[in-house]
């Protein structure tokens, strides 16, 4: 923040999220797909696979929502707040 | 002739509920007289064609006016020289006939044999109305000015029929049998045609023909245009002035002869006339004339002859005493038969009547009547005066018409008492007098007073009518005005029985701009009822207001400078929003390598687990939703870009959804392949 100043914090902001978001949606995937966790011994890892495209998609939808372009007025209106708070 | 006496008296009877709106006709004056002869003389004596000229004339002598000493030489050479030339057109021989009426260029038996059989020949043969009219009408024209002709028309009924022919089932005319367009403008042109060939034929014409021509002019009159006050025009694409007074001029022609026994509505042929009273004065010449022409033949025609009600003045002053003059004339200005005007009824303006039925005096010397004698309780303020006039038995005989009623908006003005005028200065909080000073507003005052910011200022006083009434005026204003130039005005409202105004410093500070000083104290009263309106300088006050502060406004540089208040503000910059200070393109390229450093450790590690396609699936369908399956989540990534770049959320919606459903069938196929081809494993 110091070196770049507060430009397109939303930016910046939602790209750590993307990656935070990314990473603990990757280890749900191995979480669920690992043998040698007995609880989710009768998923199916395809299923566990699917889950993980669905989830990652509609999180990126929201992620690409906040890139500053020309960014969605109703969504914006909500969560400009973010934003301000910071 | 009885008959008709009675129809017009119960006509004019019936025509009651005329008129709701207030006006004032005037009749043709001598503002009129003058205003033609600006219009109709031409600077260099003669005129640009005949027609102009006929217009002219006939216009001047209406009025009375006598240029034909001026204008004749010039005039008669054209007619003369038209009338003897066997080429010239059936419209300038009309309007060469017609000039020389007005100016005798050419009279006695020297009859213009080749004109009388162009005429005739025209008259025969003619197709289109314009043809038929000036034929027609010229040769009624001969017949008028050269004695010892006779003249009459071969076929008379022939060439009537062959006119009404161009008749149209509303009412109006067309110019030919094979145009269809029709006009209000052409009927008139058509009933002074078929006037004339009424005038030349040698027996009667058929009854009935006439007939059907009268219920062509009821029809007409159907068309009739109405304005509120009870005015009455033709409309047409000539423009109301001409087409109405062309209609006009057909209908006196058409009821000029004894055989056709025209009757038209009377409240119609007032509200005509005051529709060419109501023009004013015009600046056009053809408007001009068709305003004296239309006036003259109501003036004097066979069905109704108007009479107009004007008022010279519509101001009745009080204290002068001096009383309501109302006079009644005909249309161009001329004397009125014997009758009775009446004052119905004055409304003020709460809409209860003041007078009732009052007879007004008639004053011989000046044709005048009126009224000098008002009630007691005949108060200042606005008033609708309205007069009925009754026509004796005689005037009624020669068939005058007159509105049932006028209303004419009257004024009363007198002199308003001004009493109780003090101003005083008092203390915010508890209201108490710290000084007052009673007001004589008639003369300027030397007051002097002085107040701080803590402090109110009030101005009272009371306004009474002649009557002692409680008088509201229309303006009523304080002015203080600051040594420095800076003005304010205030306005005084009246409250019950008083005028009264109150400022309060305290809160009028930011108003006054802080300026502490001296204050010249104005005040103005005002009203259209009001003969000593009066704007009286009070004195002054020495006001004490706290410091500006810094935010406040300051006041204007040149305030009583009426140009610089009107004229261009200064000019406004705009401050935009200072965009935000991006980093250096450097710094942002080097955190883009940054974030993409990990990617590539990413690549490289998927390299190094030995990541592989090696369990694509190799059967054909499978194969297919595999890579359908693959391709869908690629292009919803794209459409993640495009939204990114410029899609808005609702279309990325809107194509997501598709995508999704697309997604979502060829991904299950997909995994149940997979799973299947798991299964065959394990259970081979």
């Amino acid at each position: 923040m110091a070196l770049v100043g507060s430009f397109s914090f939303n930016s910046f902001l939602f790209g750590v999220l993307s990656c935070t978001g990314t990473a603990f949606l990757a280890i749900c995937l191995w979480i669920q797909v690992n043998k040698e966790n007995k609880k989710f011994k009768d998923l199916a890892p395809k299923r566990a696979f699917a889950d993980f495209v669905l989830s990652n998609l509609v999180f990126h939808l929201v992620i690409m929502n906040f890139f500053d372009r020309c960014p969605s007025p109703i969504l914006n209106v909500v969560f400009m707040s973010c934003k301000n708070v910071v | 002739m009885m008959a008709r006496c009675l129809a017009r008296f119960l006509v004019s009877l019936l025509a009651l509920a005329i008129c709701n709106a207030a006006s004032v006709s005037h009749p043709i004056s001598d503002s009129h007289r003058s205003a033609a002869l600006d219009v109709f003389v031409p600077l260099d004596g003669s005129y640009k064609s005949l027609e102009e000229a006929y217009e002219a004339l006939k216009s001047l002598e209406i009025l009375g006016i006598d240029k034909k000493s001026d204008l004749s030489s010039g005039t008669c050479e054209n007619v003369v020289k038209v009338l003897a030339s066997p080429s010239s057109a059936l419209k300038d021989v009309f309007y060469a006939l017609s000039v020389n009426g007005i100016l005798k260029c050419k009279t006695g038996e020297d009859v213009p044999k080749d004109i009388v059989s162009k005429l005739q020949a025209g008259a025969k043969d003619a197709k289109l109305l314009l043809d038929f009219y000036y034929s027609i009408r010229g040769l009624v024209l001969v017949k008028e000015q050269f004695s010892g002709t006779d003249l009459t028309l071969g076929d008379a009924e022939a060439i009537f029929r062959s006119v009404k022919a161009l008749s149209q089932s509303d009412g109006r005319w067309r110019y030919s049998s094979n145009n269809a367009e029709s006009s209000t403008f052409a009927a008139g042109l058509a009933f002074e045609t078929l006037a004339g060939v009424i005038s030349l034929a040698p027996s009667e014409i058929d009854q009935s023909l006439i007939q059907t021509v009268k219920t062509g002019i009821l029809k007409l009159f159907d068309s009739i245009q109405k304005y509120d006050d009870g005015t009455f025009y033709f409309d047409g694409s000539e423009g109301p002035i001409s087409t109405t007074a062309s209609v006009i001029r057909g209908l006196t022609s058409f009821a000029a002869s004894e055989s056709t026994g025209l009757n038209l509505p009377g409240d119609k042929i007032v509200g005509l006339a005051k529709f060419f009273l109501g023009v004013g004065i015009p600046g056009d010449a053809k408007d001009f004339f068709n305003q004296i022409d239309a006036l003259a033949c109501l003036e004097d025609n066979r069905f109704s002859v108007p009479l107009i009600l004007s008022l010279p003045s519509t101001v009745i002053s009080l204290t002068k005493k001096e009383p309501l003059k109302v006079k009644v004339s005909t249309v161009l200005g001329s004397k009125a038969p014997a009758l009775s005007v009446k004052l119905a009824e004055a409304l003020n303006s709460k809409g209860s009547s003041v007078i009732n039925n009052q007879e007004l005096k008639f004053d011989a010397d000046s044709a005048t009547y009126f009224l000098d004698s008002f009630p007691k309780n005949f108060d200042v303020g606005k008033y609708t005066f309205v007069f009925e006039i009754l026509l004796d038995e005689s005037a009624n005989e020669k068939g005058y018409i007159t509105e049932a009623q006028t209303k004419v908006p009257i004024a009363a003005t007198g002199a308003i008492g001004i009493e109780n005028a003090e101003i005083a200065v008092l203390d915010s909080d508890v209201g108490s007098i710290e000084s007052q000073k009673k007001l004589d507003l008639t003369k300027d005052g030397v007051v002097s007073l002085s107040a701080n910011h803590l402090q109110k200022l009030r101005l009272s006083f009371q306004l009474t009518t002649p009557l002692g009434l409680v008088f509201k005026p229309h303006q009523a204003f304080l002015k203080l005005k600051h040594e420095s130039q800076v003005e304010h005005i205030f306005l005084v409202k009246t409250y019950g029985k008083k005028a009264e105004l109150v400022l309060d410093f305290l809160g009028l500070v930011e108003k006054l701009y802080y300026l502490s000083g001296k204050y010249e104290i104005q005040l103005t009263i005002g009203d259209a009822s009001m003969e000593n309106s009066l704007l009286s300088n009070i004195g002054h006050i020495e006001l004490d207001l706290p410091e500006r502060p810094e935010k406040a406004p300051l006041p204007p540089l040149h305030p009583t400078d009426p140009y610089s208040r009107y004229g261009p503000k200064s000019e406004i910059s705009h401050i935009f929003r200072v965009p935000e200070k991006l980093p250096a393109k450097q710094l942002s390229l080097i955190f883009l390598g940054l974030i993409v450093l990990p990617f590539i450790a990413f690549l490289i590690g998927l390299t190094r687990l030995g990541v592989n396609i090696k369990s694509f699936p190799s059967s054909v369908g499978a194969a297919t939703s595999a890579l359908l399956f693959h391709g869908g989540i690629g292009a919803v990534l794209l459409l993640y870009v495009l939204f990114w770049l410029k899609l808005d959320l609702f279309t990325t919606l809107k194509a997501l959804s598709l995508l999704g459903v697309f997604l979502l069938f060829v991904g299950h196929r997909t995994l149940s392949n997979l799973a299947a081809a798991s299964n065959k494993l394990k259970s081979a």
